[in-house]
């Protein structure tokens, strides 16, 4: 027996030994490795049913924080995640080094003898499995060795075995250990020819993430650090290919409050042949290779969303003109007249307009008028015009006009229906520049549309409905985010959805959830959180500071996930149950990194997850933005691909569309090309597309008279 | 290769068993096992070997008793091998005015082949209890504890062994002198654990040093066997070999310095032939005891080459870190020999389990 360092090695008679309980459960340590430690306990440190101590082999250099490890009790694996380091050794004060290498006279650089070091690892328990399937063993370990978790091990742990639901996967977890190959027991190798560590997929129970026994996610982190909507949209993504196999129907409402981020979400990252050269000239160079691995070691697919759907107010002052007092948005050309990024010609054909009438906006007259401007009688006055059926600004101006006219009559009262002239006065005052303070929102008619989607009709499966409110103003953005989600969540409790889950993605939410908020959205995202899950709506939601949302919205949340925090943030009481050093990560966790905690694991855990398989926003809008300018698109491209789809082999030929294309803008192809699509697609066409494109592209060269 | 068998039973187990006897026996005993282990008992003398020690002349092996300065050695020494033995030594029971102890050692070879590795040598590690009580006297108790305990496999040992030799007429009256008694108890049980580390050194010699003919080994304490590449390393140097202005010359020895050698005239007073040894200063003693980091080395005496001093004081001084610090011995502590006591004390721990002192 060796005896090195008055160490004993297990022996037939230990409790745990390799002839006993460890045998049993070898699928769940690493032998290979071997030991790489063992478990130990003081007087002042002892082990818990939680935690462990044990202390790191020399040869152990790959452990490390985050990683899953197992040891041991007398009949059970305690599988743990490996916290705290320290590392010990026998020196009473720093000076004492100081003085052996410094004040003493000289020695050699290294020392005849090297004090002892011992790197002693705190382990939080994940999970015990007992050698009977029927106990659950809340004993501690004991004195023993300890192991690198293998997958089966992490996968038990984590409870995938007791999943009720779908496992989505989420993250990739990367342990010490290397990885084998399973025929050969050979460790594997990356292209570099480095050992590549062992990795396992971290799933979330589709039960606990989309409900019905729990529900929600949300998202922790620093801006621009590339974390909290690249992970959110690569979960929302997973969940899509797992609800897909599942047949079950998914869809994803999300708000666009930046930039181009969320406009591209149907590009993937990883260009197809076609694509590889405008990629490439805008140096966008897909996916790389470990992002692919882990794709393919998640089952997943890096493809983009083939279901997306934008919707966008107009700029300000370019709502379209209403005739007759109406607005028909099946007529719809003008995709530069959207306050969208997403605006060029051929990249328009799911990108929608959003325009209200003013019965619409006056259901939020708290947020269209100042607090101090509604009073009693302004209310009064609100419900007089509903009375009176007044739906839209032409028809307000009219109603006003009526007033005036009223009350220029000699003799008359000062009040109108019940309502004094100043009040009136002052509704005229306050309604004179709504549309402005809407900009591009409210129609200045009556809004109608049956052909197009509207962003509060019911989901289809897959879908992937973006509402751009990047370039709106801060009204016309809460006025939207809110009645939208309201809709929605109307929409859920008719159980009218039109898929079985709804994620409602929302990013900023200690905007719209203030943590001691009150009222407007902050009670239905509350709502939401609290019995979403019932409903099939669960609430994703993204915040720089978590500190600063509502309790009850995180408190209902299943899943949370945490990327860089800022120091000032992390000594807050939202982040109480997070260790010490799991802080001391988050404060410099890379991009690309997270921690995650789910309903089903006990301790959170580091875990890292491939860039979106969607292009980024930025790289799209500048690859499909320039396509034309940049000679990878011509502009008669839309046209030659509607008139292929639709005539199959009777489709002209390219010179000839291009020739009777040439000329006209990319804009106007572009129409003509959604004017074909909308006309002939699904079997409705009767007649020639082509005969009818020319007579378009015509019409639109010489003007509608020209034959 | 191991030179003594595991001690497997526990010191409080083993009481316990002839404390079942003695009480199925009838036979009377008082228990001592709450009283204070003789390393700690006031009324004893701190280092027994002391009295052993001479005042005799010395010999001048490198000319008059003078400081000599130390040349610094850079890189690894050729000392891998250190022997320590450690001991505790417990009073267990009274019969009469007789006590009886239980002597607890533990000893090992710790080798060193390089700076970050270490460990006991296999087979190395002595622990064992022995007894120490009189066996010649006319009381039954005492006589059957000496049998039952040697039943148990134990050994006895008496602490007047010799004067029993000697007259036994005076032993019978010694006996009963429990002060006495118990001085020379903590004297057998001193050079019990003495013979167990000679028994390592001659373990070492045969079985190891064969193999690493250029290993040193550092014996703690005097070196009481003629070993080649053997080095006593006295950490308290009680007796003063020298007087007048060369005790000076000692007491005013300079950090990395060291006396020239000597070896004692009367050197039958260890087994073996004689020693050579000189004192080294580990540390700065400026403001401090004289004795501050001030150790005496001895090697066998015939070195057939005094300029082994040199290089053997350097080995030893770069031992000067890193420092046992937690040690209140620190200043002529080996880092290694306070690692070993710590592996030898834990397994003095687990033998003295549950023992109340």
């Amino acid at each position: 027996m060796d005896d090195t360092f008055g160490l004993r090695s297990l022996t037939i008679d230990s409790p745990a030994s390799a002839t006993g309980t460890i045998r049993q459960f070898d699928p769940l340590i690493d032998r290979k490795t071997g030991e790489i430690g063992r478990v130990v306990s003081s007087e002042s440190e002892p082990s818990g049913s939680h935690i462990f101590y044990f202390w790191a082999d020399d040869a152990a250099l790959t452990l490390d924080v985050g990683h899953i490890v197992v040891g041991f009790s007398e009949e059970a694996a305690v599988v743990a995640v490996v916290d705290e380091p320290r590392r010990y050794s026998d020196m009473a004060s720093f000076l004492d080094d100081y003085f052996d290498r410094h004040v003493e006279l000289g020695l050699a650089d290294s020392g005849s003898t090297q004090r002892p070091e011992i790197l002693v690892f705190e382990a939080k328990v994940l999970a015990t499995k007992h050698v009977r399937d029927d106990v659950a063993s809340k004993r501690p370990v004991v004195n023993g060795p300890v192991y690198f978790a293998t997958p089966e091990a992490i996968e038990f742990a984590l409870g995938l075995d007791n999943y009720s639901g779908a496992p989505i996967p989420a993250v990739m977890h990367t342990n010490g250990n290397f990885e084998r190959d399973l025929v050969e027991g050979d460790v594997v190798r990356d292209e570099h020819g480095r050992p590549r560590f062992q990795r396992t997929p971290i799933y979330l129970d589709e039960d606990y993430l989309l409900g019905p026994e729990a529900g929600h996610a949300n998202w922790t982190g620093q801006s621009g650090l590339a974390t909290k909507t690249s992970h959110a949209l690569f979960l929302i993504s997973s969940a899509f290919q797992t609800m897909e196999k599942k047949n079950k129907k998914v869809a994803a409402l999300m708000f666009n409050v930046k930039g181009p981020d969320l406009l591209w979400l149907d590009k993937p990252a990883q260009p197809s042949e076609q694509d590889a050269a405008i990629y490439a000239a805008n140096k966008n160079f897909g996916l790389g290779k470990d992002d692919l691995d882990a794709y393919d070691a998640f089952g997943l697919e890096p493809r983009a969303f083939h279901n997306t759907r934008i919707f966008a107010p107009f700029r300000p002052g370019m709502e379209p003109k209403d005739i007759a007092g109406t607005v028909n948005l099946d007529d719809f050309r003008n995709y530069r007249s959207l306050n969208t990024d997403r605006s060029m010609p051929g990249e328009t054909e799911n990108v929608f307009p959003v325009l209200w009438s003013l019965d619409t906006a006056l259901n939020y007259p708290h947020r269209i008028f100042n607090f101090n401007d509604l009073d009693d009688k302004l209310w009064g006055f609100i419900y007089e015009l509903r009375e009176q059926r007044v739906k839209s600004m032409a028809q307000l101006n009219a109603k006003f006009e009526e007033i005036n006219a009223y009350f220029q009559n000699e003799g008359v009262s000062d009040y109108w229906e019940g309502h004094h002239k100043a009040t009136i006065r002052k509704a005229q005052n306050r309604f004179k520049g709504l549309q402005d303070k809407l900009g591009g929102l409210l129609s200045h008619g009556t809004v109608r549309s049956s052909a197009i989607p509207t962003p509060d009709s019911q989901f289809v499966d897959q879908e992937l409905r973006v509402i751009d409110i990047s370039q709106t103003n801060s009204i016309s953005a809460e006025l939207l985010v809110t009645s939208i989600i309201n809709a929605v969540w109307k929409m859920a409790e008719r159980s009218d959805l039109g898929v079985d889950k709804l994620i409602i993605f929302v990013d900023e939410l200690n905007k719209y959830a203030p943590a001691g908020g009150d009222g407007g959205l902050r009670d239905t995202l509350v709502d939401i959180a609290a019995r979403g899950r019932h409903l099939n709506v669960v609430l994703f939601g993204a915040q720089q500071f978590r500190s600063r949302v509502d309790g009850e919205i995180l408190g209902n949340c299943g899943t949370s996930l945490y990327g860089r925090v800022g120091d000032e943030e992390i000594i807050n009481a939202a982040y109480r149950s997070i260790s010490e050093t799991s802080k001391s990560e988050l404060l410099g966790l890379s991009k690309g990194r997270l921690l995650i905690r789910h309903a089903h694991f006990r301790e959170p855990l580091f875990g890292a997850f491939p860039m979106p398989p969607t292009i980024r926003g930025i790289d799209g809008q500048r690859v499909f933005g320039r396509q034309i300018e940049q000679g990878f698109k011509m502009p008669e491209d839309p046209l030659i691909s509607v008139l292929g789809s639709v005539m199959g082999d009777h489709a002209p030929s390219r010179a000839e569309i291009a020739t009777h294309c040439a000329g006209l803008s990319p804009e106007v192809i572009d129409e003509v090309a959604r004017q074909i699509r909308r006309d002939y697609s699904g079997g409705n066409h009767r007649g020639d597309a082509w005969r009818q494109a020319k007579k378009l592209l015509t019409s639109r060269r010489y003007g509608a008279n020209h034959r | 290769m191991a030179i003594a068998e595991p001690q497997t039973v526990s010191l409080r187990a083993m009481v316990r068993t002839v404390i079942n006897d003695l009480v199925a026996e009838r036979l009377p005993i008082a228990d001592m096992s709450r009283a204070t282990s003789l390393e700690l008992d006031r009324t004893l003398s701190l280092d027994s070997r002391r009295a052993q020690l001479p005042t005799s002349e010395i010999r001048r092996l490198e000319g008059p008793i003078r400081a000599m300065d130390v040349p610094r050695h850079s890189g690894v020494g050729a000392v891998r091998y250190f022997l320590d033995g450690t001991q505790r030594t417990l009073p267990v029971w009274r019969v009469g005015t007789t006590p009886i102890i239980a002597a607890v050692t533990a000893a090992a070879i710790l080798q060193r082949p390089s700076p970050s590795d270490i460990g006991i040598i296999p087979g190395s590690l002595v622990a064992r209890i022995n007894w120490i009580l009189p066996r010649y006297t006319d009381d039954p108790t005492l006589n059957h504890i000496v049998n039952l305990l040697e039943s148990m496999g134990n050994h006895v040992y008496d602490p007047l062994e010799a004067q029993h030799r000697d007259d036994p007429d005076l032993y019978q009256r010694m006996v009963g002198d429990y002060t006495d008694v118990l001085q020379r108890s903590y004297s057998t049980a001193t050079t019990l654990r003495a013979r167990i580390e000679a028994d390592l050194l001659q373990f070492w010699r045969l079985n190891i040093s064969p193999s690493d003919h250029d290993g040193w080994i550092v014996v703690d304490g005097l070196l009481l066997t003629d070993t080649p590449n053997a080095i006593g390393l006295v950490k308290s140097a009680h007796a003063q070999h020298f007087h007048g202005q060369e005790a000076a010359v000692l007491y005013d020895l300079p950090i990395g310095h060291r006396t020239s050698a000597y070896t004692l005239a009367d050197s039958d007073v260890r087994e073996g032939a004689e020693r050579a040894m000189w004192y080294l200063r580990m540390h700065n003693a400026t403001g401090q005891d004289a004795r501050h980091g001030l150790i005496r080395l001895e090697t066998p005496a015939v070195l057939a080459d005094l300029d082994l001093i040199d290089p053997i004081s350097s080995w030893i001084l770069a031992e000067r870190a890193p420092r046992a610090s937690t040690d209140a011995r620190w200043p002529t502590l080996l880092y290694p020999i306070h690692l070993l006591e710590r592996m030898l004390k834990r397994r003095l721990d687990t033998l003295t389990a549950g023992w109340p002192t």
